[in-house]
């Protein structure tokens, strides 16, 4: 007598089971996935096909180098760099400091003042860049009826000519960045502070460790990936600056306040330039990867996440 | 690994897809040689876009029931129109047009940049006789790049200087002579010395104030001193001799005398017409004849307490010119220009926005010109509207007595590649060459030299 044997039950085919262990999880990914191809991915790709072209929306013509060659010969191009790298190297660890003491300033305060200032000085942060300018260039009035003239008068000052000379153009937009947009980093350096342990301030105070050594062996190395995150990020944010330049000086006097984001703009918009501005924007976002790595390697040896 | 494989397979799939959706090419043809298009055609339904701008304060409330007669006449036409802000929309337009989207028409001026991007359409084809011989002589001219019609001009535009008539009688500037018979550098450095001055209550009155950030003023000067642009006609640059040097000298000496603020450079084109209403500055370096309008609508205002001031009585006056030199006015023409789109819409579609663009810049449309204090530029708005302008009829006479020295815009009879390189010059070298010489941070000398060996550069 023969015994029945089950019939083995039949495997099914590989997608299926791909599709019902993963198929929702692929789903779900798939729209940031499309929104990234469709948003980034293909404009970047499309971009950096136009940086060899001279474009035309009609008919683009294939131009290899050239507009990379013509921009690394361009002087507008290398004084753009320029006032980009002051601009970044005045403002970014300034910036820095400046929000650094405002937030550790803060956390001393109770709870509610903390609040007070948290949202105050968050504000401009939320305020869009162009109406920040526009205040700004009423600020900058060059007449000795502007704001900050009036107030220089008040000391005997003869009027400045802000935005109108070579020697202050860029100055005035590196002031107004110090006076402004800490919001988000005050927050974040209070929520750090935030973090840190009571209990290794208590083991300082119990061997008589000075305040200024607790800082230094403390508070500022585990506050140090704040302080890479605010860098890196202000520096990226540095490099792309444009709203106050196209809303106040327009890149001018003579330059003086063209950045290499500003240049982009005008290659693009106002010589219809596409390839070249493409060119441009393909070296800046060179620049910044390169600056990104370097600020890594030397600034993050010793930060643990 | 066969999963991985597969998983791949869909990504790229996905990604091919979505290239093709965002690249998809079609027909790219301009359209100009298209087949003549059937009757049939003709009546099919279409729409037809629209993009202006508030021409002058009853621009809007004279479109909208010329559009509804539009309509009638053309059941099968809807017209989908945007009134932009002045502000924003010439920025919306370059960004709709370098997509390869434009509007089927768009008020503006001709202009070599649209030409070179191969979408703007020339209008040849469609002028009638009947449209030629209503525009008056010369006015067509505005709206031609290289002999082609790139724009129907719906008025005539006029740049010249503007005075405040109260500072002007104070000084003893005899501005009716002025209107009629022009004036010299010097005649104006004279005037000009009178006209700067301390106030009692301890604020400067200046002779003349301008911006920075605009080249008006530099080419409203460079013009009146026998340089019509930075290139002539067969676009070669003449922004290298005396002349140029005595046009940077001239602009120099007046913010050195104190004639111009010595912030001029900072100054935008608000603070300029702000120092003008605050009778900080007798004469304002850029004024269009609408100004008359402008200042009698302000004068209204401060009678009905809206704003404070003084009302201003303005005088249209010319621009001086180089004692040696013709006097010049720079005119030019503003009207629609037609576009095709990257996805090309047809013949007939072109033949029914050409329908639109003439009946928006014919006879029904003169009263622009009247609004703005203009010469008309058809014969038939002026049969219409004839005498129901609102200019004071002194600045209206002044206005007709500048015309007859008007230049029209060079860029518009250069190639068009000469044109952008024009235009290179001017944003790269003229303007920041310009800030520094109003903020003395270079001499007259060595901005001339420097145009010279960058317009030897660029404009060759």
């Amino acid at each position: 007598m023969q015994l029945a044997t089950a019939k083995p039950k039949p495997t099914p085919p590989a997608y299926r089971r791909f599709l019902r262990d993963y198929g929702w999880a692929y789903l779900f990914i798939l729209a940031p996935v499309l929104l990234f191809l469709v948003f980034t991915l293909y404009p970047v790709i499309s971009a950096f096909i136009m940086s060899f072209q001279k474009y035309n929306i009609m008919k683009s013509k294939w131009i290899g180098f050239d507009n990379y060659t013509y921009m690394f010969q361009d002087d507008i191009f290398w004084k753009s760099i320029k006032n980009t790298v002051i601009f970044t190297l005045a403002t970014v660890p300034i910036n820095i400091i400046i929000t650094f003491i405002l937030a550790f300033f803060i956390f001393q305060m109770k709870s509610r003042w903390q609040t007070f200032f948290k949202a105050t000085l968050y504000l401009p942060s939320v305020a869009s860049g162009v109406t920040i300018s526009l205040v700004w260039l009423a600020m900058f009035d060059p007449t000795s009826s502007g704001l900050l003239n009036t107030f220089l008068g008040w000391f005997g000052i003869d009027p400045v000519i802000w935005l109108g000379q070579s020697k202050t153009a860029l100055f005035s937009l590196i002031l107004m960045s110090y006076l402004g947009s800490h919001g988000s980093g005050i927050i974040l350096y209070l929520a750090a502070m935030g973090g840190i342990p009571k209990s290794l301030y208590e083991a300082a105070d119990i061997d008589h460790a000075s305040g200024w050594t607790q800082f230094t062996k403390i508070t500022w190395p585990l506050l140090k990936p704040t302080t890479l995150y605010l860098l890196v990020t202000g520096v990226i944010t540095s490099f792309q600056v444009f709203i106050s330049v196209y809303m106040m000086t327009q890149g001018g006097p003579n330059f003086a306040t063209t950045t290499i984001a500003y240049l982009i703009y005008e290659s693009a918009f106002v010589f219809y330039d596409f390839g070249l501005a493409s060119a441009q924007s393909f070296v800046l976002a060179a620049f910044i990867i390169i600056v990104s790595v370097v600020q890594f390697k030397f600034f993050s040896s010793d930060v643990e996440y | 690994m066969k999963m991985a494989k597969k998983s791949m397979l869909v990504l790229a799939s996905s990604m091919l897809l979505v290239t093709a959706a965002c690249g998809g090419k079609t027909d790219n043809s301009s359209g100009s040689s298209a087949s003549p298009a059937s009757s049939a055609d003709a009546a099919k339904p279409d729409t037809v876009k629209l993009w202006t701008y508030p021409v002058h304060g009853k621009y809007e409330e004279e479109l909208k029931p010329l559009l509804e007669e539009f309509n009638k006449l053309h059941p099968n036409i809807k017209v989908d129109y945007e009134m932009l802000s002045w502000a924003e929309g010439p920025k919306k337009f370059d960004v709709a047009l370098n997509a390869g989207d434009p509007p089927d028409l768009y008020f503006g001026g001709a202009s070599g940049n649209y030409v070179n991007t191969g979408l703007a359409v020339a209008l040849d084809p469609y002028m009638t006789q009947e449209i030629k011989d209503d525009y008056v002589a010369g006015a067509l001219d505005g709206g031609k790049i290289g002999g082609k019609q790139y724009s129907l001009p719906l008025y005539q535009f006029q740049w010249a200087w503007g005075g405040n008539k109260r500072i002007l009688e104070e000084a003893g500037i005899d501005w009716k002579k002025i209107q009629a018979n022009g004036w010299t550098w010097t005649e104006f450095n004279e005037a000009a010395k009178k006209l700067t001055k301390k106030l009692p209550d301890g604020s400067q009155q200046y002779g003349l104030v301008t911006d920075g950030q605009s080249l008006d003023f530099m080419d409203l000067v460079t013009r009146n001193n026998n340089l019509p642009e930075v290139v002539d006609k067969d676009g070669k640059f003449i922004w290298n001799d005396a002349r140029i040097l005595d046009s940077l000298k001239f602009i120099e000496n007046l913010v050195k005398t104190g004639v111009m603020p010595k912030e001029s450079a900072a100054l935008t084109a608000q603070k300029r017409t702000d120092m003008f209403y605050d009778g900080k500055a007798a004469i304002i370096s850029k004024a269009i004849p609408y100004y008359d309008v402008m200042f009698q609508n302000r004068a209204k205002d401060i009678d009905a307490g809206k704003i404070k001031g003084e009302k201003i009585d303005f005088v249209l006056l010319p621009v001086p010119h180089k004692d040696d030199a013709k006097p010049v006015t720079y005119m030019g023409a503003q009207g629609y220009v037609m576009f095709n789109q990257k996805n090309d819409k047809g013949e007939q579609h072109r033949k029914n926005a050409f329908l639109l663009m003439e009946f928006l810049s014919g006879a029904k449309a003169g009263n622009s010109s009247n609004e703005l204090c203009l010469p008309f530029v058809r014969k038939s708005q002026a049969k219409a509207f004839e005498g129901k302008g609102l200019a004071n009829p002194i600045n209206k006479t002044a206005s007709e007595t500048m015309a007859k020295y008007a230049s029209q815009p060079i860029d518009l009879m250069i190639s068009t590649d000469k044109a952008a390189q024009l235009k290179q010059f001017k944003d790269q070298v003229e303007k920041p060459n310009f800030q520094a010489l109003l903020a003395g941070e270079k001499t007259a000398e060595q901005v001339a030299e420097e145009f010279k060996t960058k317009g030897a550069q660029i404009l060759r």
